[in-house]
């Protein structure tokens, strides 16, 4: 039977107080909070990948390692600027597939 | 399923509105606020933060404080502060200022732990002082909670996390206040618990202790 290498969780977030950010800064965000606080091996080993980002919802969905989980959620805790700007972001739900994630954010709104 | 509380509000007037309703929708039941009279649909706990210069002032706060608030913090800025306040039951909470550059730092000691060990304090944290700083300021912080975190554990003093936040984009949701504990090494459960046991233990204990017919532990007038 296949087995995967690693699991991955998938992080649904919103983005506040800042607006209409591109996703590519969000992404250098989210990256750079992780790499602040546990450096290039940290991100290695989270192995973030920014899945989608929805500008007009300012919300998005990240993958990353199972077992970097809390470590990657304290990092987007820590972020309290975007380009200079005041913001923050709070992880909404977390979640083992993608679609579950998505279901759950659906069911929601 | 887990209630979580943040005891550590900051802001006033409209700000704090907004502030009640994000705790609501970020899973908060319960937040302590420094304001009477203050509405909403969370359960709101009274609180006072004390920071006193002398003993003396802690003496007179504790005294004016202690049958009004469900909830009495001190900050304690100087070491005969500090002694006084951990050896005080009227005290729930105790917690220090930051480090500053160049001064000596107040903080809970092998001494103070000891202290406090024996007068059911608790011990806070707050998660706004990471935030705002650069690598170097945020690192130290880190490393006196470090060391700060080992004394309470060591001495059973319970830990609690706060947010301590002064706006909205200083609130975090309880899971991430909890997470923070990660950079100590603090399992999760009890990670959790800082925000949601320990917290909601000291606010219930208070508030039996300020109901009607409260003689002292264990003995009630029915």
């Amino acid at each position: 039977m296949p087995v995967r290498d690693y699991r991955r969780r998938y992080l649904g977030f919103n983005v506040e107080g800042a607006v209409g950010l591109e996703e590519k800064t969000v992404y250098n965000t989210l990256i750079n909070a992780v790499s602040r606080n546990y450096g290039v091996n940290g991100l290695s080993r989270a192995n973030m990948k920014l899945l989608e980002y929805n500008v007009k919802k300012n919300s998005g969905i990240v993958r990353c390692n199972h077992s970097f989980l809390r470590e990657v959620r304290v990092s987007f805790a820590l972020i309290d600027n975007i380009n200079g700007e005041p913001a923050c972001i709070h992880v909404e739900r977390i979640s083992g597939t993608i679609k579950s994630l998505r279901d759950k954010t659906k069911s929601e709104s | 399923m887990r209630k979580f509380i943040d005891l550590n509000l900051k802001a006033t007037g409209e700000t704090l509105q907004e502030m009640l309703v994000k705790a609501g929708n970020l899973g908060f039941t319960k937040v302590g606020v420094d304001i009477e009279g203050v509405e909403s649909d969370l359960d709101i706990v009274s609180r006072v933060n004390l920071t006193p210069r002398n003993v003396n002032e802690l003496s007179r706060g504790l005294k004016k404080y202690r049958r009004r608030v469900e909830v009495i913090s001190v900050q304690c800025n100087n070491i005969k502060v500090a002694r006084q306040a951990a050896k005080d039951h009227r005290v729930d909470i105790i917690s220090f200022p930051e480090y500053r550059n160049g001064k000596r730092r107040v903080w809970l000691d092998r001494q103070e732990a000891n202290l406090a060990s024996e007068s059911n304090i608790v011990y806070e944290f707050l998660f706004s002082d990471l935030l705002g700083k650069n690598e170097v300021s945020t690192s130290k912080v880190i490393h006196n909670w470090g060391m700060e975190l080992s004394n309470a554990l060591k001495h059973d003093i319970p830990v609690i996390v706060s947010s301590g936040a002064r706006s909205v984009l200083e609130l975090r949701e309880p899971r991430a206040l909890a997470s923070m504990m990660v950079l100590l090494d603090v399992d999760e459960d009890k990670a959790l618990d800082m925000v949601s046991t320990t917290p909601l233990k000291l606010v219930e204990r208070n508030r039996r202790k300020l109901g009607d017919g409260y003689v002292s532990p264990g003995v009630r007038v029915v």
